[in-house]
């Protein structure tokens, strides 16, 4: 092929109009580049930094309150993530984490121990009950780790043994180890939720099968404490590590008025870097400064909490005036061990107002039937945008579009029925159809997609031969 | 913008827009792709429309913006895998401008730029390499791999056989 050749084919490619949309598109990123430009004019005003602490966590009926409380409009700015890490309230349970500090006493054995309990909390969906552990003996001990065993007990008295969750509530970390010298109590948090299915049943928070009123917690000098935090296991049951009522983590002061909307998308994949944005609403009457410049814990919390705390980027947005709102670009990497529903918060701790919370599905990593059923299934295929006469392409994962049209190659299917080839790379590290997954899509008119043929890998497609339509 | 300017770019989109949507699927290899970038471009050109008129080739810095932003987009996003080679389709018939873009699309993102600024926008190798940054060497040398890369994946006979 020569220069001419390839240049005459070049230009026999067609010629087609772009969307009908393109230019409204255009003109409204347009205007929003506009707005940027007048975004960073804020007055600063400095705020009393009366700190209401305590409940962390938002219902969510909260959340949804909050939400209506105002939100970043569409044309508002977002202001960029920065990579500024803060320290942690508390040193989050991960696996790798470093080794907690060694318990400065012998092990507390229950018989040293006394349990009640003490104001819970609710947040992010996550319901909080909080065991004391209270040191009755004559001689200092130390709670460390995860409980040994934990049992719920009914109100008559029936028992139920637990297999717990090890993790952490949002903001409702302890200081670990508890050193308890005589007198000293200790803490453990009970973390349930609200967001399971059969939690949005009437009554289910009432139902006295997963109801419990108090229960025998495992201590690591051995045996158990009776303790009387009750908790409600419709969902499910977590633990905290045992610890001491921690002290406000790096602060930054409490913001009153201000709230935070997360927005997050409903499924995230395992192992990647989820961006979202948080939309912070100051609904008081009074500006609320930015300074000291807010630190931000962002976790998830699937089997394992996984938490990250950030200083905001206040280079920009210097205070929030009343009733205004300002969305600010967040990232968070999404554990790769985990699938399945999970938490999602953000807060910004000693705020009382400023958190956000929702329950997120994490996804495994799309496999190349993922990306194509992603793509294709349930969708007509005449809603993908490139046409080319009976066919349509779908680039997928990387890969090139290539198909050819259904009746050419497969005589027995009616008119119009349409066809895609979905074909992925395998592997980064096996590129190419050698490595690479097929998949044929047909769809008859105003049809919907269906995968008709798979083949995983092999350089050459399958043989033409009409497939069972749809 | 104002309303002068704003008629002049709206009527400049609607001429040039099909051309332009041409140029980025040949740099992209999809549709959805290249009305992004040429979404990305349209942007950049609108916000400095009075200047770039007034230069009087608001077709080549569009251009000029798509062969760039492009490449940039591939520098960074580079877990996305191009296969090494096409799907042998050729005992079926197949789609050619489908194919050809497929096709292209295997070339590494600085021989497809310069493959569509040499032979689709019908640039100098000077113009190619002053639009790109680089050296009209450089432009001279991924033209003739990105053709040799082309002349080993297209059939010989890509008008007969793909027609």
């Amino acid at each position: 092929m020569t220069e001419t050749e390839l240049s005459r084919l070049l230009h026999e490619l067609p010629l087609t109009e772009p969307s009908p949309d393109l230019l409204p598109r255009v003109h409204r990123r347009l205007a929003r580049r506009r707005g940027l430009r007048f975004a960073a004019a804020g007055t600063a005003v400095l705020l009393g930094a009366g700190a209401a602490t305590g409940l962390v966590l938002a219902r969510p009926r909260d959340v949804a309150r909050l939400s209506q409380l105002g939100s970043a409009g569409p044309g508002s700015t977002v202001v960029a993530w920065v990579d500024q890490p803060a320290t942690p309230p508390a040193p989050p349970p991960l696996q790798g984490a470093p080794a907690p500090p060694p318990p400065a006493y012998p092990a507390c054995t229950a018989s040293q121990l006394q349990g009640s309990s003490a104001p819970g909390g609710a947040a992010t969906g996550n319901l909080l009950s909080v065991v004391v552990l209270t040191n009755v003996g004559p001689s200092p001990c130390s709670l460390s780790g995860y409980p040994a065993s934990l049992v719920g007990v009914h109100a008559d008295g029936t028992r139920q043994v637990f297999s717990p969750l090890h993790g952490t509530a949002f903001d409702a970390s302890f200081a670990w180890p508890a050193n308890l010298r005589p007198g000293d109590s200790g803490r453990l948090g009970i973390v349930t939720w609200d967001g399971c299915s059969a939690a949005q049943a009437p009554g289910a928070f009432s139902d006295p099968a997963t109801s419990y009123t108090a229960e025998l917690v495992g201590v690591p000098g051995g045996g158990s404490v009776h303790a009387t935090a009750p908790f409600n296991a419709v969902c499910g049951v977590g633990v905290t590590t045992f610890g001491v009522p921690q002290p406000q983590p790096e602060s930054t002061g409490s913001y009153p008025g201000l709230g935070a909307k997360a927005n997050v998308a409903a499924t995230v994949v395992a192992g990647t870097t989820l961006s979202y944005t948080v939309t912070l609403t100051n609904s008081s009457a009074k500006t609320v400064s930015l300074n000291p410049c807010p630190v931000y814990t962002e976790g998830i919390y699937g089997r394992s909490a996984h938490l990250h705390s950030y200083r905001l980027n206040c280079s920009t947005v210097h205070s929030i005036a009343a009733g205004d709102s300002v969305t600010y670009a967040m990232r968070i990497p999404v554990p790769a061990g985990y699938q399945g529903v999970a938490k999602f918060g953000w807060s910004i701790p000693g705020s009382a107002a400023a958190f956000a919370g929702t329950e997120i599905t994490i996804a495994a990593s799309p496999s190349a039937d993922g990306l194509c059923r992603a793509a294709l299934d349930g969708r007509a295929l005449n809603s993908f945008p490139t046409t080319l006469g009976a066919a349509r392409a779908v680039n997928v994962g990387g890969a090139y579009p290539g198909l050819r049209p259904a009746r050419n190659a497969f005589p027995g299917l009616p008119p119009q029925t349409q066809a895609a080839w979905c074909w992925t790379a395998a592997t980064s590290a096996s590129p190419g159809p050698a490595g690479a997954a097929w998949r044929l899509y047909l769809a008859v008119p105003g049809g919907r997609a269906q995968q008709v043929f798979s083949m995983g890998g092999g350089s050459k497609p399958p043989p033409p031969g009409p497939p069972a339509i749809p | 913008m104002k309303a002068d300017d704003r008629a002049a770019f709206d009527a400049f989109v609607r001429v040039h827009g099909p051309e332009l949507l041409r140029f980025a699927c040949a740099l992209t290899g999809d549709r959805v792709r290249a009305e992004d970038l040429l979404q990305k471009a349209l942007v950049r050109l609108g916000a400095r429309w009075s200047k770039v008129a007034t230069q009087g080739d608001p077709s080549g810095y569009a251009r000029r913006v798509m062969a760039n932003t492009r490449v940039s987009w591939w520098r960074r996003v580079r877990r996305e895998t191009l296969v090494a080679a096409v799907p042998d389709l050729a005992h079926t018939p197949v789609d050619r401008d489908l194919f050809l873009l497929g096709v292209l699309a295997a070339l590494p993102p600085r021989q497809r730029a310069v493959i569509t600024l040499r032979y689709l926008a019908d640039y100098s190798e000077a113009a190619t390499a002053e639009t790109l940054g680089c050296s009209t060497g450089t432009v001279k040398s991924q033209a003739a791999k990105g053709l040799a890369k082309l002349r080993a994946l297209l059939p010989l006979d890509i008008h007969e056989e793909l027609r």
